[in-house]
């Protein structure tokens, strides 16, 4: 019995580190409706919004920040949404695995209809990339363009 | 120890059940269902439009590694079957701000340009080719980027003169990465160029037109009264990294090998260190005055300007910022030798639908008649362009529910 137990703790433990290692990233379909979802499902605390596409090399950029903030504080609430085309997930999943941002709540644009969906997200967002939005528990919601350092992203949920 | 066994298994159970169910939400997501396999103008990608001397109207697009041609002589209501560009295919950049390009000649030669996407991240290298044959065959693609270097030469732009003298530029990354190999620091690409005086055989050396451009945004390109190239582009302006104004700049040529001093274009100010994906768009009419549009948000009432050389391209806003005013295109004709029409679209987006609007001005650009909506879809839709022959101006607009639509533009009085 001593022996069964082993081989089963070996056995659990392996494929647990397997399944790990090869665990595909989760990109949820992020359709019409879905961002006030999103905000609204998390709203009991501070709460960033990062929208980016692997075709802009200041997102790309970001995204390195966004994974050692992610890495240093991994109970800041960040959501992930990509905006690139539909038939590009392989790619995008790729990416997100490359960072360490897997396990993060990631969406993808679900058609090639970006406009309804910028709209629906903010009607002032013209398509800039990386654009973030911040939802903190108390005070304004805060729109930021561009990609942030990692000085800007800690201020956000460590205010002066 | 049972109890300890019992344990594991039901653990490793509802481990690989949640592992697998992740998977299958992932795998399963039913995204955009639609597929388009047939190589057609209905399932193309990012067409553009050009006219030959003999009245005919060539389309250029993209489907499945493939540019594929199409040429039409009623103005856009039938078209001749696609013809393809490369026969071996290459993933090619034929979406929002990118796509194939196609111009004519007097001779009726036509010139392809197009972006070629390569693995890495934002790489690519920039393709030609080009039929002496009206159309019946096209010679095997060339890569015009002298630099080989898996980075970015992408966002190509040509112009072509009556002569054939071919006028290619591009966003080139050969610059920051020389810096990045010092690790030194370079802001942005640059703007490169190259030029091809025998019709397209050969090119000439590559040549950086300007250091720290954007690298994003689609590059506007057209021909002067000299036939020589103007070309307007997205530039950084300021070089702290953690300061970029993205504004415009504009670049003419004494002749086809000299470029004079480049002059900013815009003057909004837009700090972003990010992707605008909004490049501007010029034309130049028979007075030779140079007339640009372009986009910038900066929080202002107005997301769209006009300007135009003749009053130092000092900007006019248009397009509403609350009505997603965007992608503006710029058209002139020349009305009689003297004077001169200018037409401007772009596109607003109202929750539901897709207007392109229009105004247009018959002096030139001092005065402009009242918005007008010219199209609508409610689905999704590629940016308006212009296309012009000596008589009239077109709207080229492919749309996802509707099509490709080519329309003849009326100036307005008012």
């Amino acid at each position: 019995m001593n022996r069964l137990s082993c081989w089963l703790i070996s056995v659990l433990f392996l494929t647990a580190s397997v399944v790990q290692a090869n665990s595909p990233v989760s990109l949820q379909t992020f359709d019409i409706g879905s961002f006030e979802q999103i905000v609204t499902d998390k709203n009991q605390q501070d709460h960033l919004v990062i929208l980016w596409s692997f075709d802009c090399p200041p997102c790309i950029t970001e995204l390195e920040k966004i994974s050692d903030l992610h890495q240093q504080f991994p109970a800041y609430q960040l959501t992930l949404i990509n905006t690139d085309a539909v038939d590009e997930q392989v790619r995008v999943k790729k990416i997100l695995k490359q960072f360490n941002l897997a396990e993060l709540d990631n969406w993808g644009f679900a058609n090639s209809d970006e406009e309804k969906l910028r709209y629906d997200i903010d009607p002032r967002w013209y398509g800039d990339l990386p654009r973030s939005y911040f939802f903190p528990l108390k005070g304004k919601i805060k729109r930021l363009r561009g990609a942030l350092s990692s000085d800007e992203l800690l201020a956000l949920f460590q205010p002066e | 120890m049972i109890r300890l066994v019992s344990f594991l298994f039901i653990a490793l159970l509802a481990f690989s059940s949640n592992a697998m169910q992740h998977s299958g939400s992932a795998a399963g997501k039913g995204k955009n269902g639609t597929t388009c396999t047939i190589a057609s103008l209905k399932c193309a990608k990012a067409p553009s439009a050009s006219f030959g001397p003999d009245g005919k109207l060539w389309l250029a697009w993209v489907f499945a590694g493939h540019v594929y041609v199409q040429h039409s002589s009623d103005q856009g209501k039938t078209y001749s079957a696609p013809s393809i560009v490369n026969r071996a295919p290459e993933k090619i950049a034929a979406r929002a701000e990118n796509r194939a390009k196609i111009q004519l000649d007097k001779a009726g030669n036509i010139y392809i340009s197009w972006t070629q996407s390569l693995n890495k991240l934002y790489t690519g290298n920039i393709r030609f080719s080009r039929s002496v044959d009206g159309g019946q065959s096209f010679s095997q693609p060339i890569t015009v980027n002298d630099d080989l270097q898996e980075i970015s030469h992408r966002f190509d732009s040509m112009v072509v003169s009556d002569d054939g003298k071919v006028f290619i530029s591009w966003l080139d990354k050969r610059d920051q990465q020389a810096a990045k190999d010092k690790q030194q620091e370079y802001i942005g690409g640059a703007l490169y160029y190259s030029y091809s005086a025998d019709q397209g055989k050969t090119f000439s050396k590559n040549m950086n037109l300007s250091d720290n451009s954007c690298v994003c945004c689609r590059i506007a390109m057209a021909l002067d009264n000299n036939n020589l190239p103007v070309i307007a582009w997205r530039d950084i302006y300021g070089n702290d990294a953690k300061n970029q104004i993205r504004d415009h700049s504009l670049i003419t040529f004494s002749s086809a090998l000299k470029p004079t001093k480049k002059i900013r274009l815009s003057n909004e100010q837009w700090k972003i260190n990010g992707c605008p994906h909004h490049g501007p768009a010029l034309d130049v009419d028979g007075n030779n005055v140079v007339h640009s549009t372009w986009f910038n948000d900066t929080d202002t009432a107005n997301v769209l300007f006009y300007g135009n050389s003749s009053n130092a391209y000092n900007a006019m806003g248009f397009g509403q910022a609350d009505k997603q005013s965007a992608h503006p295109y710029v058209a002139t004709l020349d009305q009689d030798g003297v004077n001169q029409t200018v037409f401007l679209v772009w596109k607003e987006f109202d929750g539901k639908k897709t207007d392109i609007l229009m105004k247009t001005s018959k002096d030139a650009g001092l005065s402009w008649s009242q918005n007008k909506v010219i199209s609508t879809t409610a689905g999704s839709s590629d940016h308006p362009l212009l296309v012009k022959n000596s008589k009239a101006v077109y709207l080229s607009w492919h749309t996802q529910d509707e099509g490709y639509r080519f329309t003849p533009l009326a100036a307005d009085t008012k």
